[in-house]
């Protein structure tokens, strides 16, 4: 297994089929639409993370004072992802992330709501200030931008985990797996009551 | 493989253990005599090779050559045979432990030509 991250980024993006990939026509889209993002900057922020502060577990990943510091962070993070060239450099920074979320303990299940509420935020605001075809072809090229950052930060979050454990105890990761699949089939077998017929 | 086997059960009959399992460093079992979950046994005995070398390499003390565990009424004795592979035999607690380890030794000399 692969330690190197952006061995890791280029492995995960590889996952992706052909057709899902952000295409040069989808980056074309976001970046001719800077300035609308640019405009939805605070409503994104405000909204982002009114959500998150006004829920009690997700307020907890946070210091005392640093929301401001978070707000600009990702609004940075937006600006850059819509005017940028989506090269290896950007896809190895969201797998970073991935890390920093380890750090934080911003679980994977917080990331995705979140992620979902931005882009249901952009879409329905795309249909609101653009053409319906600019927007349609917008909705597309985001759709694809989210879900590529979402697949990088929370296989980055679950594959890191490991190496730390991994480079602790001196557990290798192929003896990790062994491990795990030692057991998986108990879990399998102690949950079946949860299987849908 | 014959060799192996027949290795792991002299060395079981020899030192009248109960159980023995040669495992790879991803913990995978080679060969395994009276365990009754060779894939679980060889990854724990993996895990707890790889865990006491990063507990000793924290001290700066080099390897962990093998592992002793003493329990109620069993001896655990887990020995590198080399980069890749351990050794676990599992004996009761009336073995004579350096009688154990000699026997462990000689097992391992002879695992060693086998993939030599």
């Amino acid at each position: 297994m692969e330690t190197n991250l952006m061995a890791l980024t280029e492995k995960l993006l590889n996952h992706i089929p052909e057709n899902l990939r952000l295409n040069e026509d989808d980056i074309n889209v976001l970046n001719r639409n800077v300035d609308f993002f640019i405009s939805k900057a605070d409503a994104i922020k405000n909204d982002f993370y009114d959500t998150l502060f006004s829920n009690e577990a997700t307020r907890k990943v946070f210091h005392e004072g640093e929301r401001h510091i978070r707000e600009k962070s990702l609004v940075d993070w937006v600006v850059k992802t819509v005017g940028g060239k989506f090269d290896i450099n950007y896809w190895a920074w969201q797998t970073y992330v991935g890390i920093l979320h380890i750090k934080r303990k911003v679980s994977n299940d917080y990331m995705i709501i979140m992620m979902h509420r931005v882009s249901d935020l952009v879409i329905s605001e795309a249909f609101k200030d653009l053409s319906a075809e600019e927007a349609g072809k917008l909705k597309t090229a985001w759709l694809k931008v989210a879900s590529t950052v979402l697949s990088l930060i929370s296989e980055s979050y679950h594959y890191f985990y490991l190496v730390a454990i991994s480079q602790t105890t001196g557990l290798n990761l192929n003896l990790l797996d062994n491990l795990v699949r030692v057991e998986v089939d108990n879990l399998v077998e102690a949950n079946q009551k949860y299987r849908l017929t | 493989m014959k060799n192996l086997t027949s290795i792991l059960q002299e060395l079981l009959t020899e030192t009248e253990s109960d159980a023995v399992i040669l495992a790879n460093s991803d913990g995978l079992p080679l060969e395994a005599i009276n365990t009754t979950d060779d894939n679980r046994v060889a990854a724990l005995t993996a895990s707890l090779q790889s865990m006491t070398d990063r507990f000793v390499e924290n001290f700066d003390r080099g390897e962990a050559d093998q592992v002793i565990i003493e329990a109620r009424d069993s001896y655990i004795i887990i020995k590198r045979v080399n980069e890749n592979l351990q050794l676990m035999l599992l004996s009761g607690k009336n073995s004579k432990l350096g009688m154990l380890l000699l026997y462990l030794d000689n097992a391992i000399s002879r695992i060693n030509k086998v993939f030599a």
